[in-house]
């Protein structure tokens, strides 16, 4: 068995249930359950192009779903929700760049993504609320 | 003095100091130069004035290779064969080599200039004004008020081509060829073959006839061979009279490492945050001074091409028209933009509109000894055998240009500054362009073993014969050619006057 796979699959079980942890984003109440998908949402500019961008990596890595990449993205964000929402943004970037810094990129539609943000792009076409 | 090897009266005997042969940018600056340090010239061009089909037929040959289909016309239609050569259709970039193209390359294979930049930089103000553009003095400077990509990065740089008017030969330096008594140009006066002693080491005679194919009586003390990358080697192939492998070719030199200046477009680019400099810096419109335009690219910087094993290869960013734009570019823009802004850069709301554009690259080849000029069983009517062309891109090549364009790619994204796209890795290139450059198949070398000329361009073991032109570089550098292939000609032109003193 793929160790890695192992691994994603541990943190996927951890990251749900980190449903529980006590994060709080705006307009929830403080014991309302947070999801990493939830935070990261917060973070996008412009929703429409980031799941046009998530769409074409899913359509290029149709193994890839919600559980997998929030897997993924926990274990590269060192996603601790407790008091950690605030520096989200931050380590995204950072990780963003150590990516490309360290060629940890993967091509998305031909353009040369970070293996970070495009995961990102693609659990935020994943999990965005239906328009309306 | 210009002539018509057609009104020449039978019997005349054409003599001169120097014989050279193809009146291109090589030739016609090589007879000026020589003319001024007081040498008498005979220019000899096979063709006349302007374009002639039959005398540009000449040129035809069969071919083959990556990027030449069956009906190609690359040796037909990348040169021209009438007064002023080839820079009667040329587009003027100039930009000198860089000092590493001279040096030992390990990873590129076993090969070596045996003259560094330093022997040729003096001579590069000289080729600037000659192809009427300004000295090579503001990379750092006058530009660098500008936007860039990648600003101050320790890997990736912007250099700058500068563009010539572009200098037609013919036109700006005809009157000089007409009224110099040192200098006579014989127009349709076609070589044929060098004739040369019992032992081929030195050039006697030169076979040249009209376009009729009536005799032409040439003689001089030296010969230079400036005919162009295929045209030259042909000549010494041709010259078989006594060296049974023609002149210059004991080793089966001649011919080999021809190399051209692949082109590719070879992805896209975005950057969020525009300086509104930014188009005009990699725009062909752009200008910094002295009305002198100039085209910016970006290049890895030595260190980096040694650390990454990469050819020399420039990148063209060019402005892609918004109404064009299409697939995730836009896209991309927010995502980089986005992200820049959560690293507390430049917050969206700052930004001024984005910079989208083609990446096109150029770069070197690798010497390729199968890439090679040959002569056909073909004859053409002045029954000189004609040319054969075999011409590849190797996976070096390709896949030096798609590291070096994803190295930028993430370099962009390691700055923050933007995202790249670029052609997948399983894409074919026979769709590439050429650039109508012809290198490498004379090329200077410290032994006969490795190459045709010597570090002086006389060809090995020959004592009265040179070439000038392309022809003659050991590597071909990611600029194009004509700034260098003067800037060498004026460097020989100086060596035949200490020779001929």
């Amino acid at each position: 068995m793929n160790r890695g796979l192992t691994r994603r699959t541990v943190l996927g079980y951890a990251a749900t249930s980190l449903a529980l942890s006590t994060f709080t984003l705006p307009g929830c109440r403080r014991d309302e359950p947070v999801q990493l998908a939830d935070a990261l949402r917060l973070l996008v500019d412009n929703s429409p192009t980031f799941t046009e961008v998530g769409r074409a990596f899913l359509n290029e890595n149709p193994t890839e779903d919600t559980a997998s990449l929030t897997a993924w993205l926990t274990e590269a964000l060192e996603w601790l929700p407790e008091g950690s929402g605030a520096s989200l943004g931050p380590r995204l970037a950072n990780a963003i760049r150590s990516d490309f810094t360290e060629g940890r990129t993967l091509p998305v539609s031909n353009w040369i993504l970070s293996e970070t943000e495009a995961r990102w792009t693609a659990l935020h076409a994943l999990t965005m609320p239906a328009a309306g | 003095m210009i002539l018509d090897s057609r009104q020449a009266v039978p019997g005349t005997a054409f003599e001169a100091d120097v014989c050279i042969v193809g009146a291109g940018a090589a030739g016609i600056s090589m007879a000026m130069a020589l003319a001024d340090r007081s040498l008498d010239v005979l220019l000899l061009e096979g063709g006349g004035f302007t374009y002639e089909q039959p005398s540009q037929d000449l040129y035809i040959g069969p071919e083959e290779g990556t990027l030449i289909g069956t009906d190609s016309l690359y040796m037909g239609g990348t040169r021209l064969r009438y007064f002023g050569g080839t820079t009667n259709h040329w587009h003027g970039w100039c930009r000198p080599f860089d000092p590493e193209d001279f040096e030992r390359r390990e990873w590129l294979g076993d090969f070596e200039w045996p003259i560094s930049f330093d022997d040729v930089a003096p001579w590069y103000p000289e080729a600037c004004k000659l192809l009427q553009i300004s000295p090579f003095d503001y990379d750092q400077e006058t530009a660098g008020d500008y936007g860039r990509v990648l600003a101050d990065d320790p890997h990736f740089e912007t250099n700058f081509f500068h563009l010539s008017p572009p200098t037609r030969f013919a036109q700006q330096y005809r009157q000089t060829l007409q009224s110099n008594p040192r200098i006579r140009v014989l127009l349709h006066a076609n070589v044929r073959k060098f004739d040369v002693d019992d032992q081929a080491r030195h050039i006697t005679g030169i076979d040249v006839v009209d376009a009729a194919g009536s005799p032409l009586d040439v003689r001089a003390r030296h010969y230079v061979l400036a005919a162009g990358g295929i045209e030259n080697p042909r000549l010494l192939l041709t010259s078989d009279t006594v060296a049974k492998n023609g002149l210059g070719n004991d080793h089966g030199q001649v011919g080999r490492y021809f190399m051209d200046h692949p082109l590719q477009r070879i992805g896209s680019i975005v950057i969020p945050h525009m300086r509104s400099e930014l188009p005009k810096t990699y725009s062909q419109s752009f200008v910094v001074s002295r009305n002198n335009p100039i085209q910016a690219v970006v290049r890895a910087r030595p260190e980096f091409q040694k650390q990454h094993q990469l050819m020399n290869a420039a990148m063209v960013l060019s402005p892609m028209r918004f109404d064009k734009v299409d697939g995730l570019t836009r896209p991309m823009d927010f995502l980089a933009r986005n992200i820049a802004g959560l690293a507390g850069l430049e917050s969206p709301e700052e930004s001024e509109g984005a910079f989208y554009g083609w990446i096109y690259i150029h770069g070197e080849q690798i010497p390729n000894p199968d890439s090679r000029v040959r002569l056909s069983r073909q004859t053409d009517p002045l029954g000189v055998r004609r040319p054969r062309l075999d011409w590849h891109l190797t996976d070096t090549d390709v896949n030096s240009l798609r590291r070096t364009t994803r190295l930028f790619g993430e370099r962009l994204g390691a700055r923050l500054e933007g995202r790249c796209s670029m052609l997948p890795e399983d894409s074919p290139w026979d769709h590439a362009h050429w650039s109508n450059h012809h290198i490498g198949t004379t090329r200077m070398s410290a032994s006969s073993r490795s190459g045709v000329v010597d570090g002086n361009c006389r060809v090995h073991g020959v004592d009265n014969l040179y070439v000038a032109g392309s022809s003659v570089f050991t590597s071909s550098s990611c600029s194009n050619p004509t700034l260098t292939l003067v800037a060498l000609s004026l460097r020989l032109s100086e060596h035949l006057e200490r020779t001929s003193a």
